[in-house]
């Protein structure tokens, strides 16, 4: 133990008290709520894909509704953004090879202009955090088409 | 001989469990407590190339995809034979094929799993060597031996057939238990001395079974088993699928969702988690925008509160059906209400309070015990008789002879006990025994030995600790892992290599990171990644070449224990003495009641009560304000320089005088640079080195730091 406000009351015990492990195991705890807060956050990230992917990009839109819509779609992007400065990294794993480690395949649907295996749509999106993954991407798959 | 695991092998999930001073479940490699019971297929996209057998989530991840190369329920099929009834419900669920075996000799079922016949046993061998392999990796240390479970209505044929499993994943099982036997353990039953008779009621997802069993002098009997292979908490869910229909037909015009596939899975995900939430509060918001839509109609949203008593209402058929079953139960073994002397329930579904209610209505509060997770209540029990439990039961059934734990052979019959290699002990250090670093080049120079994590560095660490290199090659990165203090790294252990190939655009040159991060299971995790390109990473966990310590004996984990709570009481009467007028009165008077508690716990033996005490402490410890950073500083000037040592001081003087002026904003402001100063601190001790500055070579060079 060094000089200091310690070297007067600082017993020989406390140079066994574990420090790092403490640190450790709030550390853990830590990362378990947040990644429960960010899994919730990303729920309604969820919602606002579901209701945008819904537009019906065909059909006439006044212009009001147009510009409450444009101004929805920079909430999500504001969402979105949050999530990532929080760390979050979104796979965006459309066109990539299925990987059942990160993708869970929830439909297969053949494409005969794409081969067999690879994601085609990403039905709900996966992402990682702190190097591992967060949330496993729902993922419709193709198969071998005949 | 290796660690010492208990294995719930279920017919949905899996669970592993480890005693260690206290029983816990073990994370799997991904990060969940459960491993589903499912094994898949997948082809390799190059018809040439083989495929890959996938176990778990991942197995799971694959089902859509390979329907009849996906086998779900292989308990369902342990032992059996195809002609057995309950052969066939399966097959009419699954989209496997069951066939039966070539050899006229043998009537067992096989499943064809890319056209290949495995027995179950295969399959289950593949579940639970995917567990051993996942529990290793949590505790970074070997495991060799098992007690797995199975129901409690198994015939001696399907209790072979999961011995044989766990043989054949390189397990030594110790011993074949059953789940409520296990369960009855978690609860402490067998610890008590008087004759029991217990009703397990274990409701999970999907099935729902009943074993009444009696404890006489210490051991287990199974009376009589009941159940229903088809009711559980999916059943709820279905309920509240059904309330989400409805609701929109009513509301959308008569709009029914419940052909879309897409509808039904956002559906049945949202019921799981309103049903879970109203078994801790009074009504549920179930508020789910757009959860599908329809040309006629737009957006459908769900906006509708469920309130405890209509889902009550919802699920009493259920609940009902199922204490028929109890009453069956009771009735033919001609056992009155008052004959059961405890009733554990068991199983994630038990949580809901309507069920949790009606078997306390039978039964008494008194007699039902519910306060350990029922969804690790078995895995939790067959851990503690993994560590128990010090002899391997021989499974010649003619035999069933005790032998020691280290026996290869039965000492009376001569059968084989082993399926898994046994190796010898090394004792457990706080800090690293050796240092852990990887091998790089440098000026030409090859087979340079880096070190990231020097020897003695305690663990866990307190962060991961890293170092940045800088590639050599165009097309590839490698990094071979050494543990040792040698400088030519190839004269230390390998502890296994990362190696992945560069796309062309990666320039010689480029910044790569390498971080080593060692847990308290001592598990080093090695992650290497390309500055800027997050696609360019990877990680691995390694195997460790020898298990670090001695197998857990009770009593040294009992002195543990006891060294454990002692140190925390001090630490706590030490920080109560010195820091105690920088707690505020509430902190104050519960850490001293927390400290009550604890030597109250010490003087009792009270393990549980002991271990949730210690936790409570050394949260208001290291959480409380200036209190805590006081504490920490404190911590961090030991051993320091004089300079720093100076600083420090300095800068806790200025904290302190500025809590005694009251000035708040000042505390805030010194706080946070004490802070940084301390964490800078035990950063700098961590990845101080004590090998020499010539040690760059292998493939990343190092530039020097
Ligand atoms: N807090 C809770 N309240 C109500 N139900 C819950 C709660 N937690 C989990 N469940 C339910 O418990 C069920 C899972 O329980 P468990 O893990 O014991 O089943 P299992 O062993 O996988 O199923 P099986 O019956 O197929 O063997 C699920 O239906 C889940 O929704």
């Amino acid at each position: 133990m060094g000089e200091g406000i310690s070297s007067e009351d600082a017993p020989k015990w406390l140079q066994a008290f574990d420090f790092n492990q403490q640190v450790a195991v709030m550390e853990k705890e830590y990362v378990r709520e947040m990644r429960n807060t960010l899994l919730s956050f990303l729920e309604v990230l969820d919602s606002f894909d579901r209701c945008f992917s819904a537009i019906d990009q065909t059909r006439e839109m006044s212009s009001l509704a147009q510009s409450w819509l444009r101004s929805f779609e920079g909430v999500r992007r504001q969402l979105r953004r949050t999530l990532e400065q929080a760390g979050v990294s979104f796979m965006n794993c459309q066109g990539e090879p299925f990987d059942p480690h990160k993708h869970e395949a929830i439909q297969a649907r053949s494409r005969p202009d794409v081969r067999e295996g690879i994601v085609i749509e990403e039905v709900v999106r996966g992402c990682e955090w702190r190097g591992e993954v967060l949330r496993q991407a729902k993922v419709v798959v193709t198969r071998k088409s005949r | 001989m290796g660690k010492s695991i208990g294995i719930d092998l279920g017919t949905t999930n899996s669970a592993a469990a480890y005693y260690d001073r206290e029983v816990r479940v073990l994370p799997t490699r991904m990060n969940e407590p459960l491993t589903p019971s499912v094994v898949s297929y997948r082809k390799s996209r190059r018809e040439s190339r083989p495929g890959q057998i996938l176990v778990g989530r991942a197995a799971v991840s694959n089902a859509r995809l390979a329907p009849e190369d996906t086998i779900f329920s292989i308990k369902r099929l342990m032992g059996r034979t195809v002609d057995e009834p309950k052969v066939e419900e399966v097959q009419e669920r699954f989209g496997y094929a069951i066939v039966s075996s070539d050899d006229p000799e043998d009537r067992g079922v096989r499943v064809l799993l890319n056209g290949v016949e495995y027995t179950p046993i295969d399959v289950s061998a593949m579940i639970l060597r995917q567990i051993k392999e996942d529990a290793e990796r949590a505790l970074g240390e070997e495991v060799t031996h098992a007690v797995i479970t199975v129901p409690a209505y198994f015939e001696e044929r399907q209790r072979a057939a999961t011995r044989e499993a766990g043989q054949q994943a390189g397990l030594v099982v110790k011993k074949i238990i059953d789940e409520p036997t296990a369960a009855a353990v978690a609860f402490g039953i067998d610890k008590a001395e008087e004759r029991h008779r217990v009703l397990v009621y274990d409701m999970g997802g999907g099935t729902f079974d009943i074993s009444l069993i009696q404890m006489v002098n210490k051991q287990f009997q199974v009376l009589a088993i009941e159940g229903d292979m088809w009711l559980g908490g999916d059943d709820f869910d279905h309920e509240i699928v059904k309330a989400i229909e409805e609701r929109i037909k009513a509301e959308y015009d008569g709009f029914d969702p419940s052909g879309d596939e897409r509808f039904l899975m956002v559906a049945k995900q949202e019921a799981e988690k309103a049903k879970i939430l109203l078994s801790g509060q009074n009504e549920v918001d179930l508020l789910i925008p757009g959860i599908t839509s329809a040309p006629n109609v737009g957006l459908v949203d769900v906006d509708m509160v469920i309130t405890r008593q209509e889902f009550n209402d919802m699920i009493q058929k259920y609940v009902d059906h199922s204490m028929d079953l109890v009453r069956k139960v009771l009735r033919d073994q001609e056992l009155g209400v008052g004959d059961i002397t405890a009733v554990l329930v068991v199983g994630g579904a038990t949580a809901t309070p309507l069920v949790h209610q009606a078997v306390t209505d039978m039964f008494g509060r008194d007699k039902v015990k519910g306060y350990i997770d029922p969804m690790q209540c078995v895995a939790l029990g067959a851990g503690l008789l993994a560590a128990r439990i010090k002899v391997i039961e021989c499974p010649n059934p003619d035999c069933e002879a005790e032998n020691t734990e280290d026996a290869m052979t039965c000492g009376r019959c001569g059968h084989s006990l082993v399926g898994a290699r046994v190796r010898g002990d090394v004792s457990v250090g706080a800090v690293t025994a050796k240092s852990l670093g990887i091998s790089v080049v440098r000026d030409g120079a090859p087979d340079t030995y880096a070190v990231i994590i020097p020897k003695g560095t305690p663990y866990p660490l307190h962060r991961p600790m890293e170092r940045t290199f800088y590639t050599t090659a165009e097309n590839i990165i490698k990094v071979p892992v050494y543990e040792g203090e040698e400088t030519l790294a190839t004269k230390n252990d390998l502890q296994g290599v990362i190696e992945y190939p560069l796309p062309e655009d990666i320039p010689v040159g480029t910044p790569v990171s390498v971080r080593f991060d060692y847990d308290q299971d001592r598990v080093l995790k090695v992650t290497v990644w390309v500055h800027g390109r997050s696609d360019l990473k990877k990680e691995q966990t390694l195997a460790r070449d020898r298990p670090r310590a001695a197998f857990e004996k009770e009593d040294e984990a009992e002195e543990e224990w006891r060294e454990m709570l002692e140190g925390t009481i001090n630490a706590s009467r030490h920080f109560q003495s010195q820091y105690s007028r920088y707690l505020d009165p509430g902190t104050a008077s519960k850490m001293e009641a927390d400290i009550q508690r604890a030597e109250r716990a010490f003087a009792e033996g009270n393990k549980i009560e002991g271990s949730r005490v210690v936790n409570a402490l050394h949260r208001t410890i290291m959480g409380s304000g200036v209190a805590s950073q006081l504490f920490i500083a404190e911590r961090a000037m030991d051993g320091l320089g004089p300079e720093a040592a100076t600083l420090l001081r300095e800068a806790v003087r200025k904290l302190r005088t500025a809590h005694e002026a009251g000035d708040g904003e000042e505390v805030e402001r010194i706080s946070m640079a004490l802070q940084l100063a301390v964490a800078r601190i035990f950063q700098r001790r961590a990845s101080q080195t004590d090998v020499p500055d010539q040690d760059f070579g292998g493939l990343l060079k190092d530039l020097g730091r």
